[in-house]
């Protein structure tokens, strides 16, 4: 094969890698109108776990990787929707820290107005970074709450929205 | 047995009574309360010791929880000093405070509090809340979160600069600078609330 066929067939393979990529890990703007009709759309098929984050708030990086694990662990009866409050301009970094914590399933960017925002997540929720909501399949809240959290109380509220 | 019974309730109940303490998050203060702990000291980046009451001036107080490192913070910082003229000019005094006392002996020491006062050319009081007393106090759950008394000290607005940190140009609701406007010529505030993001404030276990 010529050098030129080389560095073609190069970049093509690296394209196609960099497409799995984000295609895997598809990090989507998500507006105030669109936050209910997300989560009711994932509640219809199973229990959701909801958690709003940030590459720079250091308790919800503390939380992530329990998160990660128990969305693997009960992957067959929970969606974990995972929502940035980054800022656009740091959609990269948001990327490389998802791919780093391997979440190999869509997650969702905040976008549009801050305060109608928080108010489409959750009408208790103050803004505060981090916060989780845990629902059954079907939609009825089970709990939510803002600051960090433990594994073990992930999955103590992840086991009541599971067993019906 | 039963003295194995006793001793296992009474530490239960040692331990619940102790996390529900630390539970006892602190509610936010609600609208027409007074300015809480108004005359306790604090260490300002100038060296001196500040209250509330201290900074107050005839018209109202605005308190902004603030610190140096959350990137809200930043976002919104360059807005401030439009914040601080503003209130200035309605002649209600300003005070931002520190309440991340988990990080005090780091990024959030009063050093740094005087570097971030000094770049960023504050032209307003930026004081340690010691112990975040003040943030309990208030309920204050992050940083910013802003906190507008009116001329009789009562609480009239709790919440943001305004509802758009990332993007200045996009901003469709002032709602701080439309609360000083309303506090500075004695009407009634309209939007009493407003939500923003911010970073959990840092408190001592």
């Amino acid at each position: 094969m010529t050098f030129f066929k080389q560095i073609l067939l190069l970049v093509l393979v690296l394209n196609v890698f960099e497409l799995q990529q984000i295609t895997a890990q598809e990090l989507i703007e998500l507006q105030p109108s669109e936050v209910q009709s997300l989560i009711q759309s994932k509640t219809k098929q199973k229990a959701v776990l909801v958690n709003l984050w940030a590459t720079w708030c250091g308790p919800c990086i503390e939380e992530f990787p329990d998160i990660v694990y128990l969305a693997e662990k009960y992957k067959d009866q929970l969606d974990v929707i995972f929502i940035s409050g980054d800022f656009p301009d740091d959609t990269l970094r948001v990327k490389e820290y998802l791919l780093n914590q391997k979440v190999n399933w869509s997650t969702w960017l905040k976008s549009g107005s801050e305060s109608e925002f928080i108010d489409a997540v959750h009408s208790e929720w103050s803004g505060a970074l981090p916060f989780t909501i845990i629902y059954k399949k079907g939609g009825d809240e089970v709990v939510y709450w803002e600051n960090k959290a433990e594994l073990s109380k992930f999955e103590e509220f992840i086991l009541k929205a599971v067993n019906n | 047995m039963k003295v194995y019974r006793t001793v296992f309730s009474f530490l239960v109940l040692i331990l619940f009574t102790y996390q529900s303490g630390l539970a006892q998050q602190k509610e936010e203060l609600s609208l027409g309360s007074e300015i809480p702990f108004a005359d306790l000291k604090m260490t300002d980046v100038s060296g001196k010791e500040l209250s509330l009451n201290d900074v107050k001036l005839e018209n109202g107080l605005l308190v902004i929880f603030s610190c140096n490192t959350c990137p809200y913070v930043k976002a919104w910082e360059s807005r401030y000093l439009k914040v601080a003229d503003l209130a200035s000019s309605q002649k209600i005094g300003l005070i931002a405070l520190n309440p991340n006392e988990a990080m005090r002996s780091d990024k959030e020491s009063l050093e740094e509090m005087i570097k971030i006062s000094t770049s960023m050319k504050y032209t307003f009081p930026y004081a340690v809340d010691k112990n975040h007393v003040l943030a309990d106090a208030f309920g204050a759950t992050k940083t910013p979160n802003v906190y507008l008394f009116d001329k009789t000290n009562k609480l009239v607005f709790v919440g943001s600069i305004d509802d758009n940190s990332a993007k200045e140009a996009e901003v469709k609701h002032t709602f701080l600078m439309d609360a000083l406007k309303e506090v500075g010529s004695g009407k009634a505030v309209s939007v009493k609330h407003s939500k923003a993001l911010g970073c959990s404030i840092k408190r001592v276990k």
